[in-house]
């Protein structure tokens, strides 16, 4: 038999050996990952009184969490979007580490920590965001936007600035650099850069209203009117989009928090993004009239006139005691011009809800609109009486009398109503009108002094001024 | 050759994998073990709070309509020795004085009702005459409005509390805080002024020229300022300003001043979370290191949306460093918190933090609207609920009314939204008799 050369006995051996080794120490290696990954799931809170989709989404990331790290990522976000602050934060802190070179998930603990108050953590993630995502605007504008919030203005004008370098017209970029200017009184560069951020975006309220303020400083009178004009047709502030943490929205199955995402894109007129929140709202709560009452103002927003009927009626069946929901629905009866639904429908809420001023207001003006003043007026006198802070019921009031030629009580409501809001313009022109009527040229010309400061409608001067010319002969002051 | 049994690569692998399981779940079993011990070791002893720690009682007018009592506040306004309240009732526009006659006794008198939308009262001697006078914030509309509504009002008492009004700022943004200080030491007090405004707003400070008179002047120039705060800050002997603005800003900024009245501006905290919700800050040295400390709430769930609270509404503070320094700590959750008060509600001796909630979800019964976070007096808090009902507290102050030493509470109710079923105006809540005491006094 021949003999087999002991050197390539040895040599076979140490080939064996250091293939077992190798596979040991890859399949260790892969065990260790996978605890990790394992180790790296929060635990689970109490659940129990969450939507079955919601808890069968957590339970099917959590047990692919150790096989498939992006189920990790699902949780995080799950937690996250739902208001799990510690959950989301632990599986946060564990990605930073298992997947280190993925931006998202710095960002998004950032975004975690600042929503909660936790800005001086926030402000590492946000730096290693932008270190891994350099081209991501979202992050550099998070990261300025900190750095003022931190007092570290120098630094936030350069996170600014780098920022522009990548979207020139950044207008949330611009917003930030005018009120650094702003804050350290130069009020030429921080109208610069709002009229840039304006050219780019006409919409941007806060833009308007900060060179409102602006203008204001500069002793521009008429151009800080034009533009708190502007920042209130604007509608509310927006942040600025940001992809990642947007697609949170997605995660989210708490149906106050949906309705409040979609009333953020509502507040500024932008109805087709309000649908995805609302419509899983809807989903995950069948029965809840403020999805509905939401949901139809939406398609009342976007001239869908049916659909908002509908959803609005079903919002007043679903809770007949909440006055908003016929308030809500006398806007789409209103736009079809069926008056006498509107007025079925207040009667309707006034039953269950009698101490409400905006029904009786509504059903007032429905009446009036319908030629029935004497009837309107016990209403505008409820009206008046349940929210006096609020001066349409009151001036609506004056002029129904002063239609009945109840002029009496017309006066009377008149002057209380101007001791208590003496700035009310309608309140001091009507009440000039009546001086006018009653030959009293002194007291006119005062209120229409005062009418004039409070800044009544030019058509409303206009008209006292003709008045006061025709009665007593001479202009009025 | 005999060879040695060379074990079958699974069964290797496999006891492998066993041995480091046993690995972890030894490690495991020590971490939990430790987290045990640690969690014995540092758990909390039983808390003296409960739900029905404090109990309300309604003073003043009773409920009628829909209060909206913005603002409570204690102070001995007569001199008489007994602590009395003051409210602003923001819907009737009237500032109201709960004068205590005897002890425990209250009787409403109306000082103002034809202030529009007053939401902060302070009584301080402005004049110099040796009684109190009333410093009126009116927002002129406390719903959202651009229009210039807000003024500054002083009510100069007579010193038989018959109160003149003077105006001191007129037609300018929403006004929601006032505060007296003097910061250029002229020896008159001057105002700090927070303008809420809507789209615009500001902080300022007004220079008392005398005979009622004021100069203005600007400090910043954003939206939504709630509150501003006086006292010295940064050590140096001159009074500064802290200024929470909310809106889409969510600031707070120091004001330091360089004792002649030149502020330099410092942002101290801020969110970068539009929606966070600032509702009020409040003075404290919470830490009894003889600095002012900053509390703070936010809680405002009255924006865009269906009123409601947020998952970050809470209660926090900001240590002051020094020197112009401050380090946020959160002390817990309470979504709607408003109005945050440093008290020593259970006399341990430690300064807890109560705060009410004005936006809780009041269609759960469970929801609370009275919380007290009780400090173990190493800056932990631990929270309580005091209580679910009245809601919608916009508002609370803590006084000795009864002259025992014991603090007792002061909420008002701030209904401008349903549920309409538990509402209140003005309550005074004291210990219940029953409660146990810490005997650590």
């Amino acid at each position: 038999m021949k003999r087999v050369r002991p050197s390539l006995v040895f040599a076979l051996v140490g080939v064996v050996l250091g293939a077992l080794v190798f596979i040991v120490q890859a399949r260790w290696r892969a065990e260790q990952a996978r605890a990790a990954w394992f180790a790296a799931r929060p635990a689970r809170p109490d659940l129990a009184a969450w939507p079955e989709p919601f808890r069968g989404r957590v339970a099917a990331a959590e047990a692919r969490v150790d096989r498939d790290p992006v189920a990790l990522g699902e949780l995080a976000r799950l937690y996250h979007a739902n208001g799990f602050l510690a959950e989301a934060e632990h599986a946060y802190r564990a990605l930073l580490a298992l997947d280190p070179d993925e931006p998202r998930w710095p960002h998004l603990l950032a975004a975690l920590l600042a929503s909660y108050g936790r800005l001086d953590e926030a402000l590492p993630q946000l730096r290693k965001t932008v270190e891994l995502a350099p081209g991501y605007s979202p992050a550099r504008l998070h990261l300025a936007d900190a750095l003022v919030k931190l007092n570290q203005p120098d630094e936030a004008v350069a996170a600014y600035r780098a920022l522009l370098a990548i979207t020139p017209r950044n207008p949330h970029a611009q917003l930030g650099l005018a009120r650094l200017a702003l804050g350290a009184g130069h009020l030429a560069d921080a109208r610069e850069a709002l009229q840039k951020a304006i050219a780019t975006d006409e919409k941007f309220s806060a833009a308007h209203s900060l060179l409102a303020t602006v203008e204001e400083r500069l002793g521009h009178e008429e151009a800080a009117k034009a533009e708190r004009a502007s920042a209130t047709a604007g509608g509310r502030f927006r942040e600025a989009p940001d992809p990642w943490t947007d697609a949170l929205n997605g995660f989210c199955y708490d149906v106050y928090r949906l309705q409040v995402i979609a009333a953020g894109s509502t507040a500024s007129r932008r109805w087709r993004e309000a649908l995805p929140p609302l419509e899983r709202a809807l989903s995950l709560a069948p029965d809840n009239a403020g999805t509905h009452r939401q949901l139809g103002k939406v398609f009342l927003g976007l001239g869908e006139f049916p659909r908002a009927r509908e959803l609005l009626e079903r919002a007043v069946a679903l809770e007949p005691r909440n006055p908003a929901a016929y308030l809500d629905l006398i806007s789409v009866y209103r736009a079809a011009n069926d008056l006498p639904a509107g007025l079925r429908s207040l009667e309707s809420g006034l039953a269950l809800c009698p101490e409400d001023a905006g029904l009786h207001y509504e059903y007032a003006l429905a009446l009036l609109a319908t030629r029935r003043p004497e009837e309107a007026v016990p209403h505008l006198e409820a009206a008046r009486r349940l929210s006096p802070e609020k001066p349409l019921a009151a001036r609506d009031l004056v002029s129904t009398y002063f239609r009945l030629n109840r002029e009496r009580e017309a006066a009377a409501v008149l002057e209380e109503s101007l001791a208590q809001q003496p700035e009310f313009p309608p309140f001091l022109v009507m009440a000039a009108r009546y001086r006018i009527m009653k030959g009293d040229a002194t007291g006119a010309a005062s209120l229409i002094v005062r009418a004039r400061a409070a800044g009544a409608v030019p058509g409303d001067l206009a008209g006292l001024a003709g008045d006061f010319q025709r009665h007593f002969g001479r202009p009025a002051p | 050759m005999n060879r040695a049994p060379v074990m079958p690569l699974p069964v290797f692998v496999r006891a492998c994998c066993l041995a480091s399981a046993v690995l972890v779940a030894t490690t495991s079993g020590c971490r939990r073990s430790e987290v045990a011990v640690a969690a014995a070791a540092s758990a909390p002893a039983p808390s003296v709070f409960h739900a029905d720690y404090v109990r309300p009682a309604p003073v003043g007018a009773p409920v009628e309509g829909r209060p909206w009592i913005a603002q409570v506040t204690t102070v001995d306004l007569d001199g008489d020795g007994l602590v009395d309240i003051l409210a602003c009732e923001a819907q009737k526009n009237q500032i109201v004085w709960l004068r205590q006659t005897a002890r425990g006794k209250f009787e409403e008198q109306i000082l103002a009702a034809d202030i529009a939308g007053p939401v902060h009262v302070e009584a301080v001697d402005i004049d110099g005459d040796g009684d109190l006078d009333l410093l009126v914030a009116s927002m002129g509309q406390v719903f959202p409005t651009n229009e210039k509504l807000g003024s500054v009002i002083i009510l100069e008492n007579d010193g038989h509390q018959h109160f003149t009004k003077h105006i001191i700022a007129d037609h300018v943004a929403r006004v929601t805080d006032v505060r007296a200080g003097d910061f250029n030491r002229d020896g008159k007090p001057d105002l700090a002024v927070a303008l809420f405004g809507y789209d615009q707003g500001e902080i300022r400070w007004m220079e008392n020229l005398g005979d009622w008179q004021f100069r203005s002047h600007n400090l910043l120039n954003l939206s939504g300022a709630i509150n501003v705060l006086i006292a010295d800050f940064n050590g140096d002997g001159a009074p500064d300003i802290a200024a929470v603005v909310a809106q889409q800003w969510e600031e707070i900024h120091l004001f330091q001043n360089d004792g002649s009245g030149n502020f330099t501006d410092k942002v101290i905290y801020g969110s970068t979370n539009e929606d966070f919700g600032s509702s009020g800050i409040s003075l404290c040295d919470l830490n009894r290191d003889g600095r002012p400390d900053i509390l703070y709430t936010n809680g405002d769930g009255f924006d865009y949306a269906e009123p409601g609270a947020r998952p970050w509404h809470g209660v926090q503070w900001l240590e002051n460093l020094g020197h112009g320094f401050f380090k946020y700590h959160r002390i817990g959750n309470l979504p709607g918190a408003y109005s945050p008060v440093g008290v020593d509600l259970d006399g341990d001796g430690a300064i807890d933090v109560v705060a009410v909630s004005g936006f809780n979800d009041w269609k759960n019964p469970q929801s609370a609207s009275l919380m007290v976070f009780q400090n173990d007096g190493r800056m932990n808090f631990s929270p309580h609920l005091l209580a679910h009902a009245p809601t919608h507290l916009m508002t609370l102050a803590a006084g000795d009314l009864d002259g025992s030493g014991r603090p007792v509470l002061i909420t008002g109710g701030f209904h401008a939204y349903g549920p309409w079923d538990r509402m209140s105006r003005v309550s005074v809540w004291r210990r219940a008799a029953a409660a146990p005491d810490t005997g650590k006094k």
